[in-house]
């Protein structure tokens, strides 16, 4: 065996610029495969972190039949014992309740229709990431009326921190409903969305708003890992099917997210077909050249006494440890790639394009994706061995005597 | 005394864009410590007797036997085995693997039998101490004379102690003298070791050196003359 290896590595030595090159693309290919799949991910996760952190938790109680999961028409009732079942999960971090619906808001100087998103102060601290975006004022807590809304709002408002607002509602039976708010603080979380539609109010008076007394739209829940959602969200389907109720992970309330995932997933593929396709040409034409230099040599080898097989192991074998040497060095330029780009991070320009949604970040800082990349191993090695079965397999077929003449 | 081979009606045909009669109803007999070799001019047919003699090639019609034993039905791997056991080649073109020394060139063959390291180190140094080039045994084949090459060849041809080495032409790239130097050395290795050796040639060096002179033209057989 150890032999065949050394024949092996000195027949990849044979022509070192040409085995170097053929390296250095698998290499390059694993390492731009390894980038895009960190970046994709990276996006991704920043893309779900922030949804379901502004808004959409990592799992959600509501009634069932609601037409649009994110502001559920059909209201919940007796959220309380859920907040106790889930206080019992070692998984949940934080669980609160949301009162959503429309309206409208005026100041002394315009009015804008929005959304009215009653929360549970103190516990939305916890769940959501809107409170940190603050940047004047203070949060909601300190008086029913207090009222948080986006800088870009206040800005159409015309409005200040201190300053009364009046928010217009239909109530669950038709009437029009009005409370006073007073402005506690305003936020910027760079995204249209949110700045500009979204007001915040204890969920006491959004209640009254809407007069829907001990009503929520649905208990919203952050559990300490977001991965955790799916199979947490199908544990508690399972334990509250007496309740009429239903648990959705964020991925069955966030479908555009989950879609664009999909959609960036399908473009990794479609860069992976393409950056190995490249690959595995630049090694079969290694592979077939050097095939076709030495058929003399493979002549020789039959004709001493080497069965087909070795012929064909010795160019698959070969194949490999060019292929290991260029992952090898895929690794190190992709890991390197993502641990710099993972320190300082990469703009982008996405964050114009994403934000109108959910706020996100103009830098983007890759993490490895070691389950992805391992695919992108694996993938990279399967396409040298796949690339070498052809001249491999023409080389164990050669007619021993016609290869000793070939010249 | 039973022949080693017995060549019996051998013919060989290619069919490419018309069909070649190369070897036609040929029939010999080769003896154990023959020193023999099979003349004649170019394209006479002998590299392609040689070849159907080696298993490298397979008659159209027609048996070949080893030692009573027929060849024709064994399969590619058995084909392999055979080669690797009984016979030994060395060509016209030395044919030398490019990124092995001259040590390893002569070892792989006994590597590929499974000779345990030892033996194999063994027996390897002493098939090149008998072309006399176990000094040169680290060198690769580049930085080797085409006689030392050939002589590396030779070496690997009977490191297994095969019954039969069949050599192609094997001075026709070498001049005059060391083609004198390479045919002493094999009638040296088949005086005083009993291997059998089969050249093919028109080389008068060669053909006045052998025991046994087997004419071939047009692929058929003309004379056999001791």
């Amino acid at each position: 065996m150890a032999a065949f290896w050394k024949l092996v590595w000195r027949n990849v030595l044979r022509h070192r610029r040409r085995s170097l090159l053929t390296c250095a693309s698998i290499g390059l290919g694993l390492a731009a495969v390894m980038f895009g799949q960190s970046l994709m991910k990276s996006i991704q996760r920043q893309m779900i972190l922030k949804s379901t952190g502004v808004m959409f938790g990592h799992l959600q109680i509501q009634v069932p039949g609601a037409r649009d999961p994110k502001v559920p028409d059909k209201l919940l009732g007796n959220s309380r014992r859920y907040l106790d079942l889930l206080a019992k999960d070692a998984r949940v971090e934080a669980a609160s309740t949301r009162l959503l619906f429309t309206g409208l808001v005026y100041s002394a100087a315009a009015s804008r229709g929005l959304l009215i998103c009653g929360v549970e102060p103190e516990q939305e601290k916890r769940l959501s990431i809107i409170p940190n975006y603050l940047t004047q004022g203070r949060y909601l807590g300190e008086s029913p009326r207090d009222i948080f809304i986006g800088d870009k709002l206040a800005d159409e408002l015309d409005t200040y921190v201190g300053e009364k607002l009046v928010v217009l509602a239909q109530s669950k039976s038709g009437e029009l409903n009005s409370e006073l708010f007073r402005v506690a603080g305003l936020f910027h979380s760079g995204s249209l969305s949110f700045d500009a539609q979204i007001a915040y109010v204890p969920i006491s008076m959004a209640q009254k708003l809407r007069g829907a007394e001990g009503q929520v739209s649905y208990v919203v829940v952050r559990l300490t890992d977001v991965d955790l959602s799916l199979e947490a969200a199908q544990e508690w389907t399972e334990r509250l099917k007496d309740f009429g109720v239903r648990v959705l992970s964020y991925e069955d309330i966030a479908l555009e997210i989950v879609g664009v995932q999909k959609f960036e997933d399908a473009i990794m593929i479609v860069a992976l077909i393409i950056i190995f396709s490249i690959v595995g040409l630049g090694i079969w034409n290694t592979i077939s050249m050097s095939f076709f230099e030495r058929i003399r040599e493979f002549g020789l080898l039959r004709a001493i006494g080497a069965r087909p097989a070795l012929v064909f192991k010795l160019l698959v074998a070969e194949s490999a440890l060019m292929g290991l040497l260029g992952i090898v060095s895929g690794l190190i330029l992709g890991g390197w790639l993502i641990a710099y780009f993972g320190r300082y991070g990469l703009d982008l320009t996405l964050k114009e394009a994403m934000s109108y949604f959910i706020p996100f970040e103009a830098v983007i800082y890759l993490h490895p994706v070691w389950r992805l990349h391992l695919w992108a191993v694996f993938g990279s090695f399967t396409v040298c061995i796949l690339a070498s079965l052809g001249p491999a397999l023409r080389g164990a077929r050669l007619a021993v005597a016609k290869a000793l003449q070939h010249i | 005394m039973q022949p080693l081979i017995e060549i019996q009606k051998v013919t060989k045909i290619y069919e490419a864009a018309a069909k070649v009669r190369a070897v036609c109803d040929f029939s010999a007999d080769i003896f154990p410590g023959e020193f023999a070799a099979i003349a004649g001019p170019s394209g006479s047919g002998k590299s392609t007797l040689l070849n159907l003699i080696g298993t490298l090639d397979t008659p159209t019609r027609g048996e070949i036997l080893f030692e009573g034993r027929r060849v024709s039905q064994l399969t590619e791997n058995q084909l392999a085995d055979f080669r690797l056991r009984s016979l030994g080649f060395v060509f016209q073109a030395f044919n030398l693997i490019p990124v092995l020394t001259a040590f390893e060139n002569v070892e792989y063959v006994l590597i590929l039998q499974g000779v345990p390291k030892a033996e194999r180190s063994a027996k390897t140094l002493e098939a090149l101490k008998w072309v006399g080039l176990d000094k040169l045994a680290d060198r690769r084949p580049d930085l080797l004379s085409g006689g030392q090459q050939q002589r590396v060849a030779v070496a690997r041809s009977i490191v297994h102690r095969p019954l039969l080495v069949l050599a192609d032409e094997p001075t026709a790239n070498l001049d005059s003298k060391t083609s004198a130097e390479l045919m002493d050395l094999m009638a040296d290795l088949n005086e005083k070791h009993g291997i059998t050796f089969l050249f093919s040639s028109h080389d008068p060096l060669v053909l006045s050196r052998a025991k046994r002179v087997i004419y071939i033209r047009d692929g058929m057989l003309q004379a056999n003359e001791s």
